[in-house]
């Protein structure tokens, strides 16, 4: 109802709306696709995993996989505390970087087991600021093996300015995990992490090759 | 299932030795009381693999405990012994 009392807020509201809603649909992220295998929906149990720039790079990753629900990995830290309910309503599951616990990782394994998608960010923290993707964790790849599901790789680029739409760009699914006869060992670990790391470098130079076109 | 202890360690070093052919020769001697992460170079995830191998391999659980409850050899050890018990 209008009242003389809230008529500055409710200009600046309206102003947010006029002005904002423009700019949301300017500003909604590009997604692009590595080929058209990278293109078909991910079913069933699945790791999604990308560089980490931010706060907000779990909304990223959702608003690209939109047709799933997301389970992300998270900090233990974070699920102490006030914080709890917000991280347990976005379906996080905590892990203890310091100190990991078996059940923790076999929680995470279920949930793959169970045909959801459990998406994380292997650089294992935010990035430091430098826009270069640190070294992947290969706890990524042991999960993988465990369920014996894909891998879904992903790369947010980072935004070089404010009027820039956010690009995104998803990667055929690496599937090196579902074969009986794979004999997993540390070697065979360190190497698909590797090949992780270097899929990633392929998507970032992909996203900036499109820039430049 | 019931095994004397160095049953169990030879166990685990066939587990070790599977897991990390390259390295094979540093489990042969490897001590009891070793950290298996500062003194043999394991990450989390390479512990991570062995209780993996080791609950297949002796038929338990490992119960909700941290990495650090397990940190040597004769820590694993000593809880796969109670878990046999």
């Amino acid at each position: 109802m209008f009242s003389i009392k809230y008529l500055a807020h409710d200009i600046v509201k309206v102003l947010c709306f006029l002005l904002g809603l423009p700019m949301f649909l300017y500003q909604r992220p590009k997604i692009l696709f590595e080929n058209k295998k990278a293109q078909k929906h991910i079913r069933g149990g699945a790791i999604l995993i990308a560089n980490h720039l931010g706060f907000f790079d779990p909304i990223y990753m959702m608003i690209a996989i939109w047709y799933r629900r997301h389970h992300f990995i998270c900090l233990k830290k974070f699920f102490e505390g006030k914080s709890r309910p917000f991280f347990k309503a976005f379906l996080c599951l905590p892990i203890d970087k310091n100190n990991v616990s078996f059940g923790s990782f076999r929680e995470i394994v279920e949930h793959i087991k169970q045909g959801e998608l459990v998406s994380m960010f292997p650089e294992g923290a935010v990035n430091d600021g430098s826009g270069e993707t640190a070294t992947f964790k290969s706890g990524v790849t042991l999960m993988a093996f465990q369920g014996k599901v894909p891998i879904v790789p992903m790369y947010i680029k980072k935004k070089e300015h404010w009027y820039e739409r956010l690009t995104m760009v998803i990667g055929e699914p690496i599937d090196d995990f579902s074969n009986p006869e794979a004999k997993m060992n540390f070697g065979l670990i360190d190497k698909i992490t590797e090949k992780l790391q270097n899929k990633e470098s392929e998507l970032e130079a992909l996203v900036k090759g499109e820039k430049n076109k | 299932m019931s095994m004397s202890r160095t049953e169990i360690i030879d166990k685990i070093k066939e587990i070790l030795v599977y897991a990390d052919p390259a390295g094979a020769d540093k489990y042969v001697d490897i001590k009891e009381d070793a950290d298996l992460r500062t003194e043999y170079g394991m990450t989390s995830v390479n512990m991570l693999y062995i209780v993996i191998a080791i609950e297949e391999t002796f038929g338990i659980q490992f119960d909700n405990i941290g990495m650090n409850d397990v940190a040597t050899l004769r820590d694993v050890v000593n809880y796969i012994e109670a878990k046999l018990s």
